[in-house]
């Protein structure tokens, strides 16, 4: 009798359990395979997630699916590498991406962006250096020298990249970022190279420079997240930081500070994969994320990157306005990210710059 | 006992058993050969065909002092990873062959528990426990025991912490796992015929777990050579690893050629070492499987 | 030379530890569990920056997670995919053990070898072998692509202790079995199964860890539609600092734990039926 018992109970658990996975599996997932995209209606955007992509949510893609009835499929992770694969292969997996300015000298070289339409595409209130033929720019965006002012301890702060190099009157340890590109520009600018004679870079210059510093930085840091938790923690007391998580930090209570004064001043950018059936849908969404109203709504309120639309001042405060790279007296202080050069140079720059680090 | 054998009709069920057992191979086989064969294939033809026949890139990888540097860097940090992953992990396996049941699973639960941990959430705890105000240094300050805070982070010993951690649970299993097969009366018996506790230990039980400590450490040697993540984040400017290296060629410098090249070579540090380890010590007897 | 005619019996005793090795022994655990300790403090701590040890308790970070459908989904999706590639793998495997241990066909040596080599290739040739290989089939970014790449990495890791308990399994109990009637299923079903469970259950628990937590392979794959919990702690770790993160692995802490005792207490009572039976 028990034996029976405990044989239905058996069963039982037996067939909830698959039921329930049954379930699971088929309820809340959804295709395993890509679902065939309605074109025209649909548009699938690659970004860098965080609260960068929440501000190009709030301001670009909410409104935009109101105002013409499109639904966005928003994804994260852009890069060139990908965009390759799918011209490559003819199969689309992001209809518009927003790239790293390295990625888009890249993919220019290898003719994999889309050129703009500009009949479709309203280039007209756009800053020049934003301009180029298969993309263009929709922040501007700062690298620059950061520091925790408590981490500080009272000492007076470097205000300069050669300030940065100066262990002696600057004292503490220190952090830069495990690349070539930017570093080798401070490094110029430190050796008193002025910001408008940097490009072509002077590389034995550069390494040169670079070598006096190697010793005292602790750090080369390799993503977002590890810049910003260093000068939180005041692992470090100097960096290079991006200037939008370094406000970010700033809303959130950190004492951290940002120097102007030798920032490398860079873009990101919006393309579209060469090829990319759905690319009218794309660039229609280009032209509204453009207007000076809407940057100047991510601007304002959502997060501290310069507009690329020169009109979008018009709706930023001006409290708010210098806390953005592209703030004319800001700008001022700053070299413009050369990305002709750096597309012809990355591979073997990059090459001679990891040599360096190993050595 | 021979009633319980089924009889045999001699050759023919022989084959038809044969055939049943070489059937039940045959999925996991046709799996393999599509989904990993292929896609292998696929590199090793991109890596000699840019667009035509070329050596070029294979070429390139030797001449160039960087990527050699860094392959002998990669080999260099692995080796000393997979001996701090067996310093640690063998007297750990030593102990679970030994300890009560639930002293074992409480033990085998902290092993799995390690493992479901994100690799990179793992690392920032490393980053946290590690850093120049990290955990460490902070109690060691504090109890007097250091003056000024400890360099364990962003140099190699960042890098053996990091990956030794993730190491351990692939090192113990084998271990374990041989050790499990080892009779235990054997010890029993050199002991009874004199043998001191340590002279059991090395010349009875260390010798059996051989087998285990290969297999282990030949699959941790295996996995910290195709590395890059953990050293990037905990290690200093010394510490490059080669798939690191790959990844670049791949993502931001688009040399997909080069960089199959540079896999393919990758692919052939581990082959060769493999043989190695097949020579001298057998791939039945990766993970159990000891005679005696 | 005569030793002493008594010696204290614990020093014949094979299954003894002295003290010094159980530190060691101890001081492993604590240090693979050290992690683990940080990140369920952190995770009580701020939702805005990282910090350790945290200035302030608080639900936020949990708050933070269940208001965050990427995030689930993510966790959803790596947990699927894990799980049916550890489905996948074990059943391939067990069959492949079988055929293996037993078999007694050419080539044996070979396939033993073959069905291991994906355990010697390097995480990123992988990941740049599928996705030159899966981008042709457009089947890059879906989780399709994503078990189809996981299933021969985690093939060893099923073969394995599968084919080591199968070893040692001794095999007059199938034909005792057979003997007494049962047809080939039942044997393996009700006496086979049974005794290698605890193999194909290690076996199934490494698939499923390894398709979980891999980070380079899903680098290379993961897609629009099919985004998996490293590959988006990878893309938001690159520009930020996500402060949710200790909170997500608790939660995943929380269901393994729940899962491995549920795997121990359904042992238990079986093995106990068992005896009865």
């Amino acid at each position: 009798m028990k034996k029976k018992k405990e044989m239905k109970r058996r069963e039982f658990i037996a067939t909830t359990g698959m039921a329930v996975g049954a379930a699971l599996v088929t309820s809340s997932i959804g295709p395993f395979v890509h679902t065939t995209m309605a074109k025209g209606k649909t548009l699938r955007i690659c970004s860098y997630g965080g609260s960068y992509q929440e501000s190009q949510r709030k301001a670009f893609f909410e409104p935009f699916a109101d105002k013409f009835g499109v639904k966005i499929i928003e994804t994260s992770g852009p890069d060139i590498a990908k965009i390759k694969a799918q011209v490559d292969n003819n199969a689309y997996e992001w209809d518009l991406a927003d790239l790293e300015t390295r990625h888009v000298a890249r993919g220019e070289l290898e003719n994999l962006l889309e050129p703009l339409d500009t009949n479709v595409v309203d280039l007209s209130g756009i800053d020049k250096k934003a301009l180029r033929k298969a993309a263009v720019g929709n922040i501007f965006w700062t690298t620059s020298l950061a520091y925790n002012k408590e981490a500080l301890k009272g000492r007076k702060p470097a205000s300069s990249w050669a300030d940065f190099w100066d262990v002696k009157n600057f004292p503490g340890p220190r952090a830069l970022q495990d690349q070539a590109p930017f570093n080798l520009e401070y490094a110029l600018i430190a050796d008193g190279v002025p910001m408008d004679k940097l490009y072509p870079l002077d590389l034995d210059r550069a390494f040169k420079k670079m070598g006096e510093i190697r010793e005292h930085i602790t750090v080369w840091w390799k993503n977002g997240a590890q810049q910003i938790q260093l000068l939180t923690s005041a692992e470090v007391n100097y960096s290079s930081a991006w200037n939008g998580r370094v406000n970010v930090a700033q809303t959130k209570g950190v004492p951290l500070e940002i120097v102007w004064e030798g920032g490398c001043v860079d873009l990101d950018w919006w393309c579209i994969p060469r090829g990319n059936p759905n690319k009218d849908l794309a660039m229609k969404f280009i032209d509204f994320a453009l207007s000076a109203e809407r940057q100047g709504e991510q601007m304002a309120k959502y997060i501290a990157y310069g507009p690329t639309n020169l009109g979008a001042f018009k709706y930023i405060s001006d409290e708010r306005a210098k806390q953005l790279p592209s703030y004319p007296e800001n700008l001022k202080k700053q070299f413009a990210h050369n990305a002709d050069y750096w597309g012809a140079k990355l591979a073997e720059v990059t090459e001679r710059w990891k040599l360096w680090m190993i050595s | 006992m021979s009633t319980l054998i089924p009889k045999t009709n001699g050759k023919n069920q022989q084959q038809r058993a044969a055939l049943r057992q070489f059937l039940l191979v045959l999925p996991a086989l046709i799996a393999l050969l599509l989904f990993f064969v292929i896609p292998i294939g696929s590199i090793f033809v991109k890596s000699l065909f840019d667009p035509d026949l070329t050596f070029k890139h294979y070429i390139y990888f030797f001449q160039n002092p960087l990527y050699t540097r860094v392959l002998w860097i990669t080999l260099q940090i692995s080796v000393l990873a997979t001996l701090t992953s067996l310093i640690i992990g063998y007297p750990l396996a030593y102990v679970l062959r030994r300890a009560k049941p639930t002293v074992r699973s409480g033990f085998m639960m902290c092993i799995v528990l390690s493992f479901i941990i994100s690799l990179l959430v793992r690392n920032y705890s490393w980053i946290m426990v590690l850093q120049r105000n990290g955990v460490v240094n902070m109690l060691l300050t504090t109890l007097g025991i250091v003056e000024f805070p400890l360099k364990m982070l962003h140099n190699k010993i960042g890098v053996m912490v990091g990956m030794t951690h993730i190491f351990i649970p692939y090192i113990v299993f084998p271990i374990y796992s041989v050790m499990t097969g080892i009779d235990l009366s054997l010890e029993k018996a050199a002991q009874n015929l004199g043998a001191s506790r340590w002279q059991t230990f090395w010349r009875i039980s260390f010798p059996l777990s051989l087998p285990g400590i290969g297999a282990g450490a030949l699959l941790v040697f295996i996995m910290s050579i195709g590395f890059f993540i953990t050293p990037a984040l905990l290690g200093g400017r010394k510490e490059q690893m080669l798939s690191n290296l790959i990844q670049i060629q791949v993502v931001d410098l688009l040399n997909w050629s080069f960089a199959s090249a540079m896999s393919v070579i990758l692919l052939a540090v581990t082959l060769i070492i493999f043989a190695f380890y097949n020579r001298y010590l057998g791939v039945e007897r990766l993970w159990g499987g000891v005679k005696l | 030379m005569k030793k002493a005619a008594v010696k204290k019996t614990y020093w014949h005793d094979p299954m003894h530890v002295g003290w010094p090795l159980w530190i060691v022994a101890g001081s492993a655990v604590f240090f693979l569990i050290v992690p683990i300790l940080l990140l369920v403090v952190m995770s009580f701590g701020s939702a805005e920056i990282i910090e350790f040890p945290p200035s302030r308790f608080s639900f936020d970070q949990y708050r933070m997670f269940f208001a965050h459908p990427a995030w689930q989904s993510a966790v959803s999706n790596s947990l699927l995919v894990a799980s049916l590639t550890a489905v996948v793998a074990t059943v391939l495997g067990l069959m492949a053990s079988l055929g293996l241990v037993w078999g007694k066909f050419k080539g044996k040596g070979f396939m033993n070898a073959f069905i291991l080599s994906p355990m010697i290739v390097p995480l990123i040739v992988l990941g740049l072998a599928y996705y030159v290989s899966l981008v042709k089939l457009d089947l890059l970014g879906t989780r399709l692509g994503l078990i189809i790449a996981y299933t021969p990495l985690a093939l060893p890791f099923t073969v394995l202790p599968i084919s080591a308990t199968l070893r040692g399994f001794d095999r007059r109990l199938e034909h005792a079995a057979l003997n007494l009637g049962a047809n080939r299923f039942q044997t393996f079903m009700k006496i086979t199964l049974p005794i290698i469970r605890p193999g194909v259950l290690t076996g199934a628990i490494f698939a499923f860890m390894i398709a979980f937590d891999e980070v380079v392979i899903a680098l290379f794959i993961c897609g629009s539609d099919a985004i998996t919990l490293p590959k988006k702690m990878w893309d938001v770790i690159r520009y930020e600092i996500e402060p949710m993160l200790p909170a997500i692995s608790t939660l995943l802490l929380l269901l393994a734990l729940v899962v491995l005792l549920l795997i121990g207490f359904l042992q238990n009572r079986l093995a106990k039926r068992m005896g009865n039976g």
